[in-house]
């Protein structure tokens, strides 16, 4: 599969609340791409959206490791270190 | 769990002393002796130490600990200094109390696990109990009743309220469950969310991953039932 087809696919389980399949496909795409944005960014939001905070953070992290002025990851992490 | 609590005031007072009281191990510190003699006797150990010493900090062994938790907001620069020394030292977690924003986002650059703000805090955590990002949150009504928030254990994920019955098991109701929904946006192809409230959910309603259960009983019940 083409890494815009995974990255469908994902994003179409993580909208239906399908969270271990999205993460599945997500992770496919960072097996291809080590450094792919999108499924970085995915990723954190959907441990965002499962309270799995740590994961989250690590992966906001990774998101701005590949791109430094990403603001909105920048966002989500100042937010998930706040209690 | 061992913790490490530095600077005793009423914030770091108040702590140590909580967490001593719930069996954990807790080591407090202040550079203020008679703040240390205060705690002395209701803590595991309590030394006199300036926090900003960082060879005095290392001797501590701080890497043993499960938490560290800096609470001298008001001076903001030994609050940095001390986070700074902790952090190198190989703390697994730090929190810090935030006196201002701009100490909360220093304090965040630097890496700390969780930034607290108690002052704000108590004020609005009644209010913001049921809208907040916060993933947990307890507030005590009486001595014997308790309402608190709580992810869904994954035990419980997929199931409906009928199924798991926590009133039956527990003698526990849930007043509320707070879920984070995912959204398309159409036009960037993004996905974001939005939190949504379901109050007073019904015995058909299913649990999804990352649900948070606002939930109301028993003191001791509730206890039993976050060791899930």
């Amino acid at each position: 599969m083409k890494i815009e087809d995974l990255l469908e696919e994902a994003k179409f389980y993580f909208v239906s609340q399908k969270y271990d399949l999205a993460e599945k496909f997500f992770k496919e795409v960072l097996k291809k791409e080590p450094g792919n944005k999108e499924a970085l960014f995915n990723l954190a939001l959907l441990y965002e959206v499962t309270n799995q905070f740590d994961q989250a953070k690590e992966y906001f992290e990774r998101v701005l490791q590949v791109d430094p002025s990403n603001k909105e990851a920048r966002d989500h992490l100042d937010k998930l270190t706040e209690l | 769990m061992q913790f490490l609590v530095i600077g005793l005031g009423r914030f770091g007072k108040a702590v140590a002393l909580t967490l001593a009281s719930k069996g954990h191990e807790v080591l407090a510190i202040d550079k203020d002796e008679s703040r240390v003699t205060e705690v002395e006797d209701k803590v595991s150990q309590a030394l006199v130490i300036d926090s900003t010493n960082e060879k005095a900090m290392k001797s501590l062994g701080i890497s043993d600990f499960d938490y560290v938790i800096v609470c001298m907001s008001s001076n903001m620069e030994a609050s940095i200094l001390t986070t700074m020394i902790v952090k190198d030292s190989g703390a697994k977690k730090v929190v810090a109390k935030a006196g201002t924003e701009v100490h909360a986002k220093i304090l965040k650059r630097i890496g700390v696990d969780k930034v607290v703000f108690p002052e704000a805090e108590m004020g609005q955590r009644v209010a913001e109990s049921l809208s907040s990002p916060k993933i947990f949150d307890y507030i005590e009504l009486s001595e014997d009743y308790s309402i608190v928030e709580i992810v869904t254990p994954d035990v419980f994920v997929g199931k409906t309220l009928a199924e798991i019955d926590l009133r039956k098991k527990y003698g526990l109701q849930v007043i509320a469950i707070r879920r984070k929904v995912p959204h398309l946006n159409e036009d960037t192809g993004q996905v974001g969310y939005d939190t949504k409230v379901i109050l007073a959910p019904g015995p058909d309603q299913e649990l999804l991953k990352g649900d948070i259960l606002v939930v109301l009983g028993e003191t001791p019940k509730i206890e039993q039932f976050k060791k899930l």
